[in-house]
């Protein structure tokens, strides 16, 4: 994902979704030359500064919220019987 | 069928991934697997190298950091690289490190390994600081590790790499239903992030 492609609208809904993230919990990502133990005050300012790992982060949000368009409905599931 | 693994410690996210690893031993013993384990500064090239080249184990779990082209070990010595991925030869082989399966993954395969099965992207993590000492307890990081942990208790049964492979999927999925109800309490945050494990983990396997 280029810079270019990443707008304010976007790190602002990314910001507020790691708004719900306890305080007291900390991620680790990051490979062997660019590990990371991030709070979610650190995930916010990666995010803002579009860093590498500010990407990634937000690819994981983008990734789930795209996926939502594809949720299936099971048709027998939700059948409804008409007596 | 004999179990090498790596369980390198020497800071916060090796810690987690060796406590989390204790399980698999557990399974292994079990099943009756003999084990090779190669515990923090035990997980050097030198022993790995040595222990697969007179050993032979059918089973390699690596643990630690990576990235597309290795695997490390203690200290983040690269541990397997594409310059000895052939002495994975016949092996399966699970490793739980960022990025290797982009494309060590294939080298190792391609230089005579059964499968590999490991990550094309970052392998990530959440914990709670307050259960640093016992990562064993943290709910946090239990959706992580069991999905991830899967593949091995698969395999450690006797599984296919593609039924291990699998079995982990299903594991990813149980969590993210389970988080997505209202039992999840603060936990519903996790999805996303479980989710892109799930996306990026790789099984390759060998020509038939």
């Amino acid at each position: 994902m280029s810079d270019n492609e990443i707008n304010n609208d976007i790190i602002n809904l990314v910001v507020a979704r790691l708004g719900a993230i306890p305080p007291n919990v900390v991620m680790s990502i990051g490979d062997i030359e660019d590990s990371k133990t991030l709070t979610p005050a650190d995930m916010i300012i990666e995010v803002k500064n579009k860093s590498n790992i500010g990407k990634k982060i937000i690819e994981t949000q983008l990734m789930f919220l795209r996926s939502l368009k594809d949720l299936q409905i099971d048709p027998e599931l939700y059948a409804i019987t008409d007596n | 069928m004999q179990l090498l693994i790596t369980r390198p410690r020497f800071e916060d996210t090796t810690h987690y991934i060796f406590h989390w690893s204790q399980p698999l031993l557990d399974e292994a013993r079990r099943w009756g697997r003999k084990i090779f384990d190669l515990d923090k500064s035990k997980a050097s090239r030198k022993k790995v190298e040595s222990y697969l080249q007179s050993q032979k184990p059918e089973l390699v779990i690596l643990n630690g950091h990576g990235h597309n082209r290795a695997i490390g070990g203690h200290d983040n010595e690269e541990i397997i690289n594409m310059s000895n991925a052939r002495i994975l030869k016949n092996a399966t082989v699970y490793a739980r490190a960022c990025s290797a399966g982009k494309v060590l993954g294939q080298e190792i395969v391609n230089q005579g390994a059964k499968a590999f099965i490991g990550y094309k992207e970052d392998f990530l993590f959440f914990k709670n600081e307050i259960d640093f000492k016992d990562p064993l307890k943290d709910d946090y990081a239990q959706p992580f590790f069991e999905s991830s942990n899967q593949v091995a208790t698969s395999l450690l049964k006797g599984k296919t790499p593609k039924e291990a492979h699998i079995d982990s999927m299903k594991s990813h999925l149980k969590w993210i239903e389970k988080l997505s109800t209202t039992a999840a309490g603060d936990r519903a945050f996790l999805i996303p992030f479980i989710k892109w494990n799930a996306c990026f983990q790789v099984c390759i396997t060998e020509k038939v």
